[in-house]
């Protein structure tokens, strides 16, 4: 029995919870506190990670309800990639949140979110994912709502009625597959049993759709994508980097976990369910583009571009394909790191300077210029440009549409992420160009430099460096996600 | 990671990137040490260059294979027309950084220029080199964003919406680009220039689908190439960038698109004859279109930018007769192709210089404002009228050489065709236009050279004269004077010096015959030249003189401007479609069928305010006053109770914060029993 295995979700929600009576309201010694325990957990995920395969099965009331926790290749993936990114934000969220009054109830629900994400990534059956699943939705809730504004309290709840709406669809699903599995452990290939699905097979499409759009809403699929532009941006930079960053690829692996581990893809594929999943991602994509065109609002346009990228990893998904499945584990991560340190760089820019509309940026880059440089190279990674990340992935998701069961759809979807990228052009260059050229009559006597200081840009430049280079050296990380994929794609 | 072939291709790929950063930290302390430094960069890659060529040429030019770069490879590969085309971007560079370092004298942020410069200059050099289409888009990408940052530099509101327009068509000719590679990667299954030609010899699937890539990939280098109709951003960029970047832009960016336009003519459509006249189609309309603007212009860079839409048709015209043109006479085509490019670089690399020389010192680029310029300057009129002459194609001047060239192909083409009436006459109507082109260049040549050179400045020439003999420095001089001597040098004895070049392209567009030998001093070829410039000093004498010039309220002859507002295809086009229309109709599905569910949900659970929370949706003006009031939200009762939940930020588990909890739980279980309420009713009564 691995009972270490407990460790990444005890340990920070414990230290979370005694947060208040360990630091005694003092700002230094809480940030010396949530540095040793992140730092700390997020070794122990990666020596976790690094130990190879290992399960822990406890609290077993009957077979489908059980805590089982288990770190194969695709937990090990997502557990890393969270513990990175919230070790990153970690550092940034101290020179954000100084200034306010509640640092105490943010960091503390910052700790506790991070072991129910390390939970859902570690999970190994049914009932654990929707436990750690329905915990980050509860735990991320107080982030959300943390200015304490009307306005933020209404997105609160916006966020959680969402979230339990398609966490009550997903366990519809969930119980279809409790019924008609033969186990509900995360098994590849699937679990469901055609003897005993006989004469119901009419449901399972209608099931998976259920399940999909159900979990989808932490990945901000349409229709349920709504309360993203109305939480984002009244949420704190660091909980919005976190929750484009990790939350939504929590999302992600429940989703793959779900098509591939439960219903296999054996079952979906080729069923009216796909195409329809197919055309729902792409027409994700192309809207949550087009609405971050339009936007005004810098972290209302950072959130509907996450709408449209996460679309491009869902996309990747239904399509049940190797190739289209290593592309969209690579945005996974590219997308990861990219948006994180954009919503990083937005929210410095917001805390420095007040700045909140896009229009405001005129110049910023020269006030600014580590933050805009980190953004200008996190952006054009976003739009695709190579020897970014982001090119390697939408040239992986691209390549498995074209070549995948359903050519025309498929090829219509890679011209569809052309024309996001095209968009994706649209918002995110306009910016850094204003920012860097403010114009022949800027007046630089009065500029003021505002760069934050080095807890700000020193993850920011980390990000923006990760954003980059594994772009360009990509083959062990593809080696590791074809190894996950030849597993379950047949 | 590894590699494999001679690393030193790499080096020189990467040496101006290094050279850019290193020269960028120079550049903070001192900035003469910066200018010096990046011309010994271009110098050092000049010579790399053509050492490397010298001593490898011609039988084992290198090669340079980084595989697993990018999950794919990094690979290059010199063969001739790369190192001809290398050489002259390194010795563009050269020119233009030397002369560079007096043109900015003034400016600002000269840092930043010369940091976005040098990537530019180690893009170019990259998509030269490339022998995978992966490895031309990598670079061609970075080219393009680099590239940005020297149009925009002088940061006026003109220049901004210029860029905007440059960077626009950069991006959609990037992603089109890319898709095209999609395809040909999906259908051929290689992504290597140099076996596309045989992919295709074996494909045997639908050809339909080769020909919408050949588009994609036509659309993404024809941008960066200014081609017509995408050559927009030409007209716009030259013009306010500063002249070293419109040399650049102008004389190598271009080319670098001309190089892909090459790879799509002569290794997927190898003698396609449908291809060949799209080509030549496409060139043939962006020939007379540019030219035509050219004569109409009263801005010098302007009169240039769209010389160059109008040279760049005569080079894609070639490309298109590579594919018609009788085998035989293969090589009029592929040498006439590679000598227009070669010498328009080094004419536009001139003539931008020059072109430079009279804003830095007058800062107007207004013909009606620097007439007369030239007068009392006899290195600018001399190096003016050299790069006249050869752009014009007047025989001994390199120009003519490859206008002949390209002349000939249609010529051959008018006989060969003569029993095919239709295609004869289509020949025949691409012939006259080409020599109407040649007679409209001499024209806007004249007019330009006429007035700097010749007339009086009715204003303000005391001002002009004033710059005599200060206008330049000795260095700048030097460049300018060596870039002019280059244009009859190498049109003196073409046998010599400009087929040799041609030469050494022929391999890379897959010419197999020997090469076909034409008398350029054979009436023949001298006939078209002749009679371009006898067409071309009538319509000076008939349409500038006369339509073109008028006198304005002081009794001066002046240019106007006559061009109908009403044929710019980019404000009357391109810009509503893409910048208004298009978003509009975007963002009208994406909001309307956004909203369904929202809409549905306000429609169907009117009167439970617990589940508003589906559809609010905030005034973004009420919501920031709200903010500021911090007040209780009465209206929404259910809402603001659970909203009270503010508190458990302030760390003890109030009773409230339970309330959250189980109403979010209640309201989870609800939904879970109605499915699962379903489900049972479907599975055990179905």
């Amino acid at each position: 029995m691995s009972f270490w295995l407990l460790i990444p979700i005890l340990l920070p929600i414990a230290a979370g919870a005694a947060l208040p009576a360990v630091t005694g309201g003092k700002r230094g010694r809480l940030q010396v506190y949530v540095a040793a325990v992140v730092a700390a957990n997020t070794v122990i995920a990666l020596a976790i990670a690094n130990a190879g395969y290992a399960g822990l099965r406890v609290l077993e009331i009957t077979p489908v309800i059980n805590l089982f926790l288990r770190t194969d290749d695709l937990a090990r993936f997502f557990l890393v990639l969270a513990s990175l990114l919230w070790l990153a934000v970690t550092f940034y969220a101290f020179a954000y949140i100084e200034r306010e009054a509640k640092d105490a109830a943010f960091f503390r629900f910052f700790l506790m979110s991070y072991g129910a994400v390390a939970g859902a990534a570690m999970s190994g059956n049914l009932f654990t994912l929707y436990l750690f699943y329905e915990l980050i939705t509860l735990l991320t809730y107080p982030l959300v709502v943390y200015s304490g504004t009307p306005a933020a309290m209404k997105a609160g709840v916006k966020y959680l009625m969402y979230s339990f709406f398609g966490a009550g669809l997903a366990l519809v699903a969930f119980v279809f597959v409790a019924h008609f599995g033969v186990t509900t452990d995360f098994t590849p290939g699937g679990v469901l049993d055609r003897a005993l699905l006989a004469g119901n097979e009419g449901l399972l499409p209608f099931m998976f759709l259920l399940a999909f759009l159900g979990l989808g809403v932490k990945a901000y699929i349409w229709p349920l994508f709504d309360w993203v532009p109305a939480s984002y941006p009244l949420a704190p930079a660091p909980a919005a980097a976190l929750f484009s960053g990790v939350v939504s690829k929590v999302a992600v692996l429940a989703i793959i976990r779900t098509t591939f581990y439960l219903f296999g893809a054996d079952f979906i594929f080729g069923t009216w369910v796909q195409t329809a999943l197919i055309a729902i991602t792409m027409f994700t994509v192309f809207s949550g583009s087009m609405l971050a065109y339009k936007e005004k609002l810098f972290a209302r346009r950072l959130a509907y571009s996450s709408v449209s990228q996460l679309s491009y990893v869902l996309f990747g998904i239904i399509l049940l394909n190797p190739l289209a499945f290593l592309g969209a584990l690579l945005h996974v991560v590219f997308h990861g790191i990219i948006k994180t340190a954009l919503f990083l760089c937005a929210g410095a820019v917001s805390r420095k300077t007040g700045k909140t509309y896009v229009y405001e940026l005129r110049g910023i880059g020269k006030a600014m210029p580590i933050t805009m440089w980190c953004f200008t190279l996190a952006a054009l990674a976003l739009v695709g440009i190579p020897p970014t990340g982001g090119f390697i992935s939408k040239w992986h998701l691209a390549m498995g549409g074209i070549t995948s069961n359903h050519p025309t759809l498929g090829f219509v979807g890679a011209g569809m992420l052309m024309v996001s990228a095209m968009l994706t052009a649209g918002y995110l260059v306009s910016i850094f160009a204003a920012a860097f050229f403010p114009g022949h009559n800027y007046d630089y006597k009065k500029l003021v430099n505002t760069e934050p200081g080095k807890l700000m840009t020193v993850p920011l430049i980390i990000l923006a460096a990760l954003a980059i280079l594994p772009g360009m050296f990509p083959a062990s990380l593809i080696e590791y996600i074809n190894g996950i994929a030849n597993v379950i794609i047949q | 990671m590894t590699f494999s072939g001679n690393p030193s291709l790499l080096v020189l790929v990467f040496w101006p990137i290094i050279g850019a950063v290193a020269g960028y930290i120079v550049g903070r302390f001192n900035k003469n040490y910066r200018d010096y430094f990046a011309s010994f960069v271009a110098a050092t890659t000049f010579l790399g260059i053509a050492a490397i060529a010298l001593t490898s040429w011609p039988a084992n030019l290198p090669y340079f294979e980084w595989s697993a770069f990018m999950g794919f490879r990094m690979y290059f590969r010199l063969d001739g027309f790369r190192v001809v085309y290398g050489v002259i971007a390194a010795f563009m560079w050269m020119a233009t950084t030397i002369f560079a370092r007096e043109y900015f004298a003034h400016y600002r942020n000269r840092n930043r220029y010369t940091f976005f410069s040098m990537i530019t200059f180690g893009a170019t050099l990259g998509v030269f080199f490339s022998a995978d289409l992966l490895t031309t888009f990598l670079f061609f990408e970075i080219m393009s964003f680099a590239s940005y940052v020297l149009v925009v530099h002088d940061e006026k509101p003109a220049t901004i919406d210029a860029a905007r327009t440059y960077v626009a068509v950069a991006v959609i000719g990037g992603l089109s680009l890319l898709f095209g590679i999609f395809i040909i990667s999906h259908t051929l299954q290689t992504t290597e220039i140099a076996m596309l030609y045989s992919a295709i010899q074996a494909y045997e699937g639908d050809p339909g689908i080769l020909y919408l890539a050949g588009a994609f990939l036509l659309v993404g280098f024809g941008g960066k190439a200014g081609m017509y109709p995408l050559h927009i951003w030409l007209p716009n960029a030259h013009p306010v960038a500063p002249a070293p970047a419109s040399a650049l832009l102008s004389g190598i960016l271009t080319k670098a698109g001309v190089f892909g336009i090459i790879i799509i003519g002569a290794l997927i459509f190898n003698r396609n004859f449908g291809w060949g006249v799209l080509m030549v189609s496409i060139g043939g309309a962006g020939m007379i279109t540019g030219a035509m603007l050219a004569l109409f212009s009263t801005d010098l860079k302007r009169t240039l930018a769209y010389s160059s839409v109008s040279q760049i048709g005569f080079i894609i015209l070639g490309v298109g007769m590579q594919a018609i043109i009788d085998p035989y006479y293969t090589s009029l085509a592929v040498h006439g192709t590679m000598l227009h490019m070669v010498n328009h670089s080094l004419i536009k690399l001139l003539l931008f210089m020059l072109a430079g020389v009279v804003m830095m010192n007058t800062h107007e680029l207004n013909l009606n404002k620097i007439r007369g310029f030239g007068r009392g300057k006899p290195l600018f009129t001399f190096a003016f009228l050299m790069g006249t002459m050869s752009i014009i194609g007047v025989p001994f001047w390199s120009g003519y050489v490859s206008k002949t060239l390209l002349h000939e192909t249609l010529v051959y083409h008018v006989w060969q065709f003569q029993y095919y009436s239709w295609w004869s006459s289509y020949f025949t109507i691409m012939e006259v236009l080409f020599t109407l082109t040649g007679g409209l260049t001499t024209a806007y040549m004249i007019k330009i050279f006429v007035c700097l050179c010749v007339e009086k400045n009715p204003v303000c020439q005391a001002k002009m004269a004033g710059y005599n003999k200060r206008y330049l420095s000795r260095t700048s001089s030097a460049v300018i004077l060596v870039c002019a001597l280059l244009m009859p040098a190498l049109g003196l004895i073409p046998y010599r010096f400009m087929i040799p070049i041609a030469a050494m392209a022929q391999d890379f567009m897959l010419m197999t015959v020997p090469a076909y030998e034409i008398n350029f001093l054979a009436w023949i070829s001298l006939r078209g030249a002749l009679a371009s410039i006898f067409i071309g000093s009538i319509i000076y004498a008939l349409i500038v003189r006369v339509c073109l010039m008028s006198k304005d309220e002081h009794g001066h002859m002046v240019y106007i401007y006559a061009w109908p507002s009403y044929l710019d295809i980019e404000r009357k086009i391109y810009r509503p479609l893409l910048a208004v229309a298009l978003p509009f109709a975007g963002a009208l599905v994406a909001r309307s069928v956004g909203s369904l569910l929202p809409a549905a949900a306000a429609k169907t659970f009117r009167g439970f305010n617990l589940f508003r929370a589906f559809w609010i949706r905030e005034n973004e003006a009420a919501q920031i006053a709200a903010d500021k009031e911090q007040a209780e939200h009465k209206t929404h009762a259910e809402l603001a109770h659970i909203a009270q939940a503010a508190h458990i930020l302030n760390m003890r588990f109030s009773g409230d914060f339970f309330k959250v909890v189980f109403s979010s739980l209640a309201y989870s279980l609800l939904v879970f029993f109605i499915g699962f309420a379903i489900v049972q009713i479907v599975v055990f009564t179905g």
